[in-house]
Parts: C-alpha cells; sequence; structure tokens
C-alpha cells in the first residue's frame, strides 16, 4: 500500500519533467528514486519501531501487575503447618514458629565485600572466610544463616542489601521442653508427626490435608489435650525425685480420670527433649506407660480379688488357710509376709498373701480367670488409645493351674500399666471399663462407650479394701489427710536371665482417691528401686506408695479434689 | 474529506473512556499493592504474636514458675498450700454486719446525729 502511495507521489513529481532535455530528466529521475526509496526505507523502519513500540505497551498494559503486589503476596513457607496442641486450660504444648533463613543470590550480589560488612554488623558471628567464598560463587542460590530471630530478619532487611533475601520455615517448638515429651512425640525436620499424638495427628488426617495442598496458608485450629500441664509437671517433678531418692532406673506415673477415662498427666522417666530429640531413640527412653510391658506382680491380687468377689463364688466374709505354701508340680507358692493363718478376704488383701490369693482364684477356676481379665481388658492390645507407642500384653499360651495360680497374684502375664490404670479405675467407679484417653471427654460420651465389667456391689468392695489397705496394709505410706486415699502395692522380682531375681524389683502402687467418691487413680511403678539411705527394704511400699503420696497431695488441689476432714470415712469401714 | 462532528463527539468519547479506563486500573493497582502490603503487615503482626504466646508459653512452665516462686519465696513471704488450708464458702464464719456511717453519707442517707465541720457550723 505504501509503495502504491509512493508510485503515485513519484508519478506526480515526474510529469512536470517531461519534455526537457534527457540529461536533466536523467537525473532528476534517479534523484527523485532515490529519495523515493530513502522515504520507503525511513518510514518503514519508523513504522517498525512504532509497532515494537506499541506492541510492548499492549503487552506491558496486559500484563497482571507483576510488581509490589505479587512479590510480597507469595508465601514462601516451605515446611507444613501443624496445628497447635494445648492442654485442658489452654497452655500451649506445642506450636509452630515462623524462623526466617537467610538466602544469597551472588549472581545478583553488586558488591561482595561491602555485602560482607553489612551483613556482619547484624551477624557478628558469621562465618567470614566461608561466606564471603559463598558470596563471591557464581550460584544461582546459596544459604548464608539458617534459623534467625525477627529481630535479626528486621535489621537486615533495614540494610536493604541487594541480591538476598528470606524464606521462612515452620519449626515445632514445645515450650515445656521434655515436660510431655511421650505424649506428645515428635516431628522430624519436614515438621511430620513421627511419635506421639504428632504421629497420631498426621495418622488422623492431617497428613492427607498437607498432601492436598491445603494447611499451607491458613492456621489450623488448635488442639485441645486432656492433660493439665502443671499436673503433668507436678508429677514429673515428684518422679525425678523418687529415681533420685531410690537409686532407680526408671519411673513413671499416670492420673487418670476414672468418671471419663480422661488422662490428666502421664510421665515416663527418662524422657527426652523434643526440641532437640537426640536421646528420643535411646531404648530405655520408651513410654513405659503403654509401650512398657512387665509382671505387675502383687497390685493384680486386686483384679484376682474382684473377680472372685464379682463372680459370687467368693463373698467377703469368706476364710482362707494360709498356713501352708501351695505345692504344685515342681513349684512352692510362699507368702512374703507370712501369717500362717487363716486369713479373712481383707486380710488377704492387706497382708498381699499369695497363698489366699492363689485359692481364691481356684474357686474362680482357670477359664473363668482367663475371661475376667480379657473382659478387663488385660489381656489384649489396648483399643482406642491415641498413642502410636502401645505394647501387646503376652500371656501363656495354654492356661493351667499353674499358670492360673502365678498369674493370681501377678506373674505370668505381662501387661502395660496404663491398661492395669485403665482396669482399675473401672473396679473404682462403680464397675465400668473406659478407655483411656489424651482428649477431652465428657462423663455422658463416656458413658456411651463404657462396658459394664463388674457389679456396683464388687465396685464398693472393692474401694472398701483399697481404703482398707492404706489404713492397715501395706499403703500406709500413701496416706494423704483429706484425700482418703486408697490402694495396693506391688513388688514383683524381675526375670534376670530367665530366672526371677531377689536384687530386681519392679514396684508398683496402684491407687484412687478420694475413696468415698473416687475421681482419680493414680499408678506410680518404680524400676528397681534401691533401699533408700538408712532403710532396708526397697518394697513397694517404701517408694512407690510415698510418690504417690507426694503426687496427691501435690496434684489434689489443681485436680478440684475437694479435701475431706470428716470422720464419717471410719464408720463405713467399721461397717463391714 | 469532511470530518463530521459525530466523528469528533465519538473520538471524544474513545479517548474519554480510554483514560478512564486506565485511571480505574491505575486506582486497582494501587489498592491491590496496598492490600498486599497490609497483608504482609498482618502476617508479620501475626508471627510476633505467635513468638511472644510461645515466650508466655515459657514464662508461664510450671517449672520456671516453681524455680521462681523459691527464689522470692522468702522476700514475698510465700509457703506451700496445704490440704487443709482449702475449704469451701460455707466453712466460712458468717459475715460480721458492719456500720458504715461515711458510706450512708455518701449514699444521701443523712443523718442528724453526724456532726462534721461543715454540716454543724451551718446549723449554727
Amino acid at each position: 500500500m505504501i509503495s502504491n502511495l509512493l508510485n503515485k507521489f513519484r508519478n506526480k513529481q515526474s510529469k512536470p519533467a517531461t519534455g526537457r532535455s534527457i540529461a536533466l530528466e536523467g537525473t532528476q529521475k534517479a534523484r527523485t528514486q532515490q529519495a523515493g526509496n530513502r522515504i520507503v526505507i525511513v518510514m518503514g523502519t519508523i513504522g517498525l519501531i512504532y509497532s515494537v513500540l506499541v506492541g510492548k505497551l499492549i503487552w506491558l498494559g496486559m500484563q497482571e501487575e507483576g510488581g509490589l503486589a505479587s512479590r510480597l503476596s507469595v508465601d514462601r513457607s516451605t515446611s507444613a503447618i501443624r496445628p497447635k496442641l494445648v492442654d485442658r486450660n489452654g497452655q500451649i504444648l506445642a506450636m509452630d514458629i515462623k524462623m526466617a533463613s537467610l538466602f544469597a543470590e551472588p549472581r545478583r550480589i553488586v558488591d561482595v565485600d561491602e555485602t560482607m560488612e553489612l551483613l556482619t554488623t547484624v551477624l557478628p558471628n558469621l562465618n567470614y572466610k566461608k561466606t564471603f567464598r559463598k558470596l563471591s560463587s557464581k550460584a544461582g542460590f546459596v544459604w548464608i544463616k539458617r534459623e534467625m530471630t525477627p529481630k535479626q530478619q528486621n535489621e537486615i532487611l533495614a540494610l536493604g542489601i541487594p541480591g538476598i533475601g528470606f524464606r521462612n520455615e515452620n519449626r515445632r517448638f514445645y515450650p515445656g521442653g521434655p515436660v510431655a515429651s511421650h505424649i506428645l512425640g515428635l516431628v522430624n525436620i519436614d515438621n511430620k508427626g513421627i511419635a506421639g499424638i504428632e504421629k497420631y495427628l498426621d495418622d488422623n488426617g492431617l497428613a492427607d490435608l498437607h498432601k492436598a495442598g491445603f494447611a499451607v496458608k491458613q492456621e489450623l485450629k488448635p488442639v485441645k489435650m486432656a492433660i493439665d500441664l502443671r499436673v503433668q509437671y507436678a508429677i514429673r517433678d515428684e518422679l525425678s525425685k523418687a529415681i533420685k531418692r531410690y537409686r532407680a532406673i526408671a519411673a513413671a506415673a499416670v492420673v487418670m480420670d476414672v468418671n471419663t477415662g480422661e488422662i490428666r498427666g502421664m510421665v515416663s522417666l527418662p524422657d527426652y527433649n523434643p526440641n532437640n530429640p537426640v536421646d528420643a531413640a535411646k531404648s530405655d527412653r520408651l513410654n513405659r506407660m503403654s509401650a512398657g510391658l512387665f509382671e505387675m506382680g502383687s497390685t493384680f491380687k486386686t483384679f484376682t480379688t474382684a473377680m472372685a468377689l464379682d463372680s459370687g463364688l467368693v463373698k467377703i466374709q469368706d476364710k482362707f488357710d494360709a498356713r501352708k505354701p501351695i505345692k504344685i508340680a515342681r513349684y512352692k507358692i510362699t507368702d512374703f509376709h507370712g501369717k500362717r493363718r487363716i486369713l479373712s478376704v481383707p486380710e488377704i488383701f492387706i497382708y498381699s498373701s499369695n497363698i489366699g490369693t492363689a485359692k481364691m482364684a481356684d474357686k474362680v477356676g482357670i477359664k473363668g480367670h482367663k475371661e475376667f481379665l480379657t473382659r478387663m481388658g488385660l489381656l489384649t492390645r489396648m483399643k482406642g488409645f491415641e498413642l502410636p507407642e502401645i505394647a501387646k500384653p503376652t500371656q501363656p499360651k495354654k492356661w493351667k493351674k499353674i499358670n492360673s495360680i502365678t498369674i493370681s497374684f501377678g506373674h505370668g502375664v505381662s501387661t502395660t500399666p496404663l491398661q492395669t490404670a485403665m482396669a482399675a479405675a473401672a473396679l473404682m467407679n462403680g464397675g465400668k471399663l473406659i478407655p483411656p484417653t489424651l482428649f477431652p471427654r465428657t462423663k455422658e460420651e463416656a458413658d456411651k462407650i463404657a462396658t459394664r465389667v463388674v457389679s456396683e456391689k464388687t465396685s464398693s468392695l472393692m474401694r472398701y479394701l483399697f481404703r482398707l489397705n492404706v489404713l492397715k496394709g501395706s499403703g500406709r505410706k500413701s496416706e494423704v489427710q483429706g484425700y482418703l486415699v486408697g490402694g495396693k502395692t506391688g513388688t514383683a522380682e524381675k526375670v534376670v536371665n530367665g530366672r526371677y531375681s531377689r536384687a530386681k524389683r519392679f514396684n508398683a502402687f496402684l491407687s484412687a482417691f478420694p475413696l468415698d467418691n473416687p475421681q482419680y487413680v493414680v499408678l506410680v511403678i518404680v524400676d528397681e528401686p534401691k533401699p533408700e539411705k538408712g532403710n532396708r527394704y526397697a518394697t513397694a511400699g517404701w517408694n512407690a506408695a510415698p510418690t504417690v503420696k507426694a503426687i496427691i497431695s501435690r496434684t489434689g488441689p489443681m485436680l478440684g479434689v475437694q479435701p475431706d476432714f470428716s470422720e464419717q470415712n471410719t464408720a463405713i469401714l467399721s461397717s463391714y | 474529506m469532511m470530518i463530521k462532528a459525530s466523528d469528533v463527539v465519538l473520538t471524544g468519547l474513545m479517548i474519554a473512556a480510554a483514560v478512564w479506563t486506565f485511571q480505574i486500573k491505575h486506582k486497582a493497582e494501587l489498592s491491590s499493592s496496598k492490600v498486599a502490603e497490609l497483608q504482609q503487615k498482618i502476617d508479620r503482626q501475626k508471627n510476633s504474636v505467635d513468638l511472644l504466646e510461645a515466650d508466655w508459653a515459657i514464662l508461664t512452665q510450671p517449672k520456671h514458675l516453681q524455680s521462681v516462686a523459691r527464689k522470692f519465696a522468702d522476700e514475698l513471704r510465700l509457703q506451700q498450700l496445704e490440704v487443709d488450708q482449702i475449704i469451701t464458702p460455707e466453712d466460712l464464719p458468717p459475715m460480721r454486719q458492719v456500720e458504715d456511717p461515711i458510706g450512708a453519707l455518701a449514699r444521701g442517707e443523712t443523718s442528724d446525729d453526724i456532726l462534721t465541720g461543715s454540716i454543724g457550723g451551718r446549723k449554727q
């Protein structure tokens, strides 16, 4: 089109020239033609430049704002967000903290010397040589410092150094350190739960949420737990004192609400610091409460007695001959604190007679014995409990009479202490077995999932026996004025190289309070305690029981149990 | 070629529309960058709230409180709570009725028995 126009223009120009001298005509013609060509070239070039400019303008106009807005709105956090974990009072147990990490893009750095100089004003500990080398390299991306404080971040931002930037990373933080380590568990470097409740959360939807790409930007609602941090700490403090005082290798305890199954505090020592879990994998750091299997020893007599009373085959007034040891196969069953006389059921309980207990179990029979312990949830793997670390109890493949006899006083069956506490709670709360939980649960919810395992009457008899054992039996050192503590001691000899060892003991005190209306079960275990200085004994009454006392007197007020100093409770006892 | 009046009007309208559109776009860009800035500010503040919460959680750890309480036990005359110190409101003795003449005065229940300087002065 342009050339057409130009041709016309050319023709117009050349017309008046026709008819003059040929030479002139030629020069003029040549000149006009040349000029015309030049004009075409210039116009074309200018047109091209303008079309490029217009095109670029249109392109820029079409471009979505690529400025500040998009730079700021990009979420740079790289690891997944986890919900806060809070205790029943809202105290934080675990939370995410965004930590900024400083990186550089060496190719964009203008002046390495100046950059280094500025950086060291804020980060004096920076390794000068190493960082200098990093910054002088041709790399596209290098880390300068991981996880710095927000204050340092702001100061560096204020310096306005080109070529450096921040990336936010989520880090799990446990303000209490080791205080609830076995309950809360751990996360790995990608903020994924690998133990305890953290793993439970991942197994129950959080991981899927992460995979789907949610839960990266928006916040998650805090997860409330049933434990009470104050109670948790008090238990831990008392246990660590007990380990020192009795030179034990380990100790553990749980405080559980008998009516709801809520765990108010659960500690197993030694533990680890989840903020720096270098010790977490050591074999002695396992959660002894739910992942440790033990022959519970005499505390098991609680269940044998409850079984005998609940079956109706044994009455509380019945008497059993405990004068002679029981001989069966090549074994001889004797009493530790032998009374060598005929004992009533309460006497068997408070003197912890092996012979008497075995005879009570014999009345129920092997089948009934196995069925009862299974019903109490002591022989199967705990179901419905949140922690992934749960051990499966062991029992003889085939129950023979000798098994039934030894199991009646707590040898031959290994179970977890937490299950033992759960079963004891059922004996205290009127006969309802309620699985323990680490999350809040109301009484109504608990009643829905509860199963009746013994009668109300058996439960009230067991309360009486528990209280009696603290008033007159082996649990005397656990009495706390006003809290009506009751319980059963257990001193089991540990199996060393296939034989029961006299020197290594596993002690337990299974207790509940207040016994006129039980609200909490407290179970303390002490592994391999030695006699306290100036004492010859290392049986449960001398270490596990006083530890229970310390825990109850400290946590009772926190748990909201009203102390009772009225005398009516002794009246209950004399009525039997 | 004649330039019609309608052409002038339409061209003017087109230019006006273009200017107007550009202005709206510009405003939108400005506000979106403001939104982003505010969002960043919110994020930063949320972050510092998180950090303060973490601080608070550390400071209110039972372990920390216990050590602080021990340290200042003498100074503040702190004592270990004993179980028998816990009572219910019913256990409290009934409240003693206390005469409160100044409170009565404040409520406007003036009585002639009270002799204060000013009231007495006016009387005389």
